[in-house]
């Protein structure tokens, strides 16, 4: 069981026969139960990588499996959805109705669950985002963070068995953006799920399992966050930027502090400090 | 002073079941060179606000003041009056329609009546306060300029007005690192330049680096509105808003409790530096 691209690769077409390569050929497996962190610059490849996971985009060389399930195959147009739920970076382009739950239950309805396990999944779903008392709002009377907050109910009442999420929290304040964090971790321990988690906000990947980093179309690096987030040059090359904890760490190492430079998250660099006193 | 509000409220779908009060009982003012970061949790009613400073939405009770004058009272004077101010919305690029760069940026000035050279002037100068080279671009398609790019011909389009407050809301999500230091630094460049900026922002360090006053908003009201620090030292209650401090606040804290001496407290990571580099100074003399 896992999401496998075997050198799956997808090319836009432009008018005047103009060919963009969007994703070059890239073999990868997403495992149940592990978050995936995907990272690179503005126009590097990831939004089209998320939507090739799951099926909403066809590979034009090479295949996407799902559970061992082909994407191109006709009969897993509605099965590939259903396994890999994919969160958009807008909200609004998957708000669909005028109430907040009814919303919610959009996605459910769809895949013929009976009505009361609809109506126990919508109630969780909101309780997750915390949004249970905007229930009964129109979700286009809501803030952005809110329709952000809704859009990620909505994908979460389907109870994928992977979820896509293309900056999902962009537009959360620090606390939405924590609880939707730690709803995906609780989701990979209780259900394992596996999460491929689109973002430019480092502070929120530093505990995922692997990062991904893509440049122009391609994997450049993947590993494990310590190793990609202290080296320099691959930061630089992809856009990224190095954390406050560790910009802190490398600034007190220079100074002849006894800290290594290698901390990426607040704890490390406070549990190192604790310990020189 | 440039703007003043007072006693503004604000309710969306006013007289419905609907109804749903975004802002209530708002006073601010702004003026000249000044840097405001304007934060409050998701549904504080922050976008709200930005829009009635910028004279787009008619406040349900209260005033609107643009230098001197309440720009609500004389209807006629209104677009006048509202071009002292621009407002970057979220996503601005969405709003990117015309055939090329140039259109796109002249499409306000051209409403205006401004004749062609006048405008030509004007978007140049607008794009290269984005760090974009008229030549280079004008000609260009919107829509095929990369994420940052668009963005900052979105601002470019508001930036010819020449306003004297520039409004933006969340201009940096979605950017990556490079397209967001460079976007920041570009608004800083404006605001060193005399333009005064209202920033409206979830990322507290972005907030603590570069406002000189923050305005807290949560519920509809202003309930703060001071200096970073004044306002990052109250961590427990933006927690229970659900707001958090800059990094460098948040471990100087926590440093604080096991014996650091760091004082006052840090909004930055070089603050931080400095008062670590102290503290233990002063504990091996």
């Amino acid at each position: 069981m896992s999401i496998n691209l075997n050198a799956a690769s997808f090319s836009y077409l432009r008018p005047k026969g103009r060919v963009i390569k969007a994703i070059l050929p890239t073999t990868l497996s997403i495992q149940p139960g592990e978050f995936v962190a995907v990272v690179g610059a503005n126009g590097s490849g990831k939004s089209t990588l998320a939507k090739l996971l799951n099926g909403l985009l066809l590979p034009t060389n090479g295949e996407v499996l799902i559970d061992g399930h082909n994407t191109k195959d006709a009969d897993n147009k509605i099965f590939a959805p259903r396994q890999v739920g994919l969160v958009f970076q807008n909200p609004d382009n998957q708000l669909t109705a005028t109430i907040v739950e009814d919303d919610v239950a959009f996605g459910p309805e769809n895949l013929g669950i009976p009505p009361e396990e609809i109506r126990a999944r919508v109630d969780r779903a909101l309780k997750t985002v915390g949004m249970t008392e905007f229930k009964d709002k129109d979700p286009h009377n809501l803030s952005a963070g809110q329709r952000q907050k809704i859009a990620v109910a909505g994908i979460l009442a389907m109870e994928p068995k992977y979820l896509v999420m293309d900056e999902p929290t962009s537009m959360l304040d620090p606390v939405g953006r924590r609880d939707i964090l730690e709803t995906l971790s609780e989701l990979r321990q209780k259900s394992s799920i596996g999460i491929v988690y689109i973002t430019h906000i480092i502070e929120e990947i530093v505990e995922a399992d692997r990062i991904l980093v893509m440049t122009e179309g391609k994997i450049t690096a993947i590993g494990a966050p310590r190793e990609i987030l202290t080296d320099e040059s691959l930061m630089e090359m992809a856009s990224l930027y190095v954390t406050r904890p560790t910009e802190l760490a490398r600034r007190l190492a220079k100074k002849g502090v006894p800290v290594s430079k290698d901390l990426i998250t607040v704890e490390e660099v406070v549990k190192e400090l604790c310990s020189l006193k | 002073m440039l703007i003043e509000i007072e006693d503004v409220s604000y309710t969306y779908l006013a007289g419905s079941q609907a109804a749903n009060s975004a802002l209530s009982k708002a006073s601010l003012t702004i003026d000249r060179g000044e840097f405001i970061a304007l934060i409050g949790p998701t549904g504080s009613g922050k976008s709200t606000l930005a829009q009635v400073l910028a004279g787009l939405l008619r406040p349900s009770f209260g005033r609107v003041i643009y230098e001197g004058s309440d720009i609500w009272e004389e209807p006629k004077l209104l677009s006048k009056r509202r071009s002292l101010t621009g407002l970057v919305f979220q996503e601005p690029e969405k709003q990117l329609f015309e055939m090329t760069v140039a259109e796109d940026i002249a499409f306000w000035p051209k409403n205006l009546g401004l004749g062609a050279e006048e405008i030509t002037t004007r978007a140049k100068s607008a794009l290269s306060a984005v760090g974009l080279d008229y030549e280079l671009y004008k000609d260009r398609s919107p829509f095929t300029l990369s994420g940052g790019e668009m963005r900052r011909v979105a601002i470019a389009g508001i930036l010819v007005m020449n306003p004297k407050v520039l409004i933006v809301d969340e201009p940096t999500v979605g950017l990556d690192h490079r397209g967001r230091t460079g976007l920041m630094d570009k608004i800083q460049k404006l605001n060193q330049a005399g333009t005064s900026i209202v920033f409206v922002s979830h990322d507290m360090d972005t907030v603590a680096e570069y406002a000189q006053r923050v305005i807290l908003i949560n519920e509809g009201r202003i309930i703060q509105d001071s200096s970073p620090r004044e306002v990052f030292r109250n961590k427990e209650m933006l927690n229970k808003i659900g707001l958090e401090v800059p990094v460098a606040t948040e471990i100087g804290a926590r440093l604080r409790e096991v014996g650091y001496h760091i004082a006052p407290d840090p909004v930055s990571v070089s603050e931080l530096e400095a008062g670590i580099l102290a503290s233990r100074g002063e504990s091996q003399r």
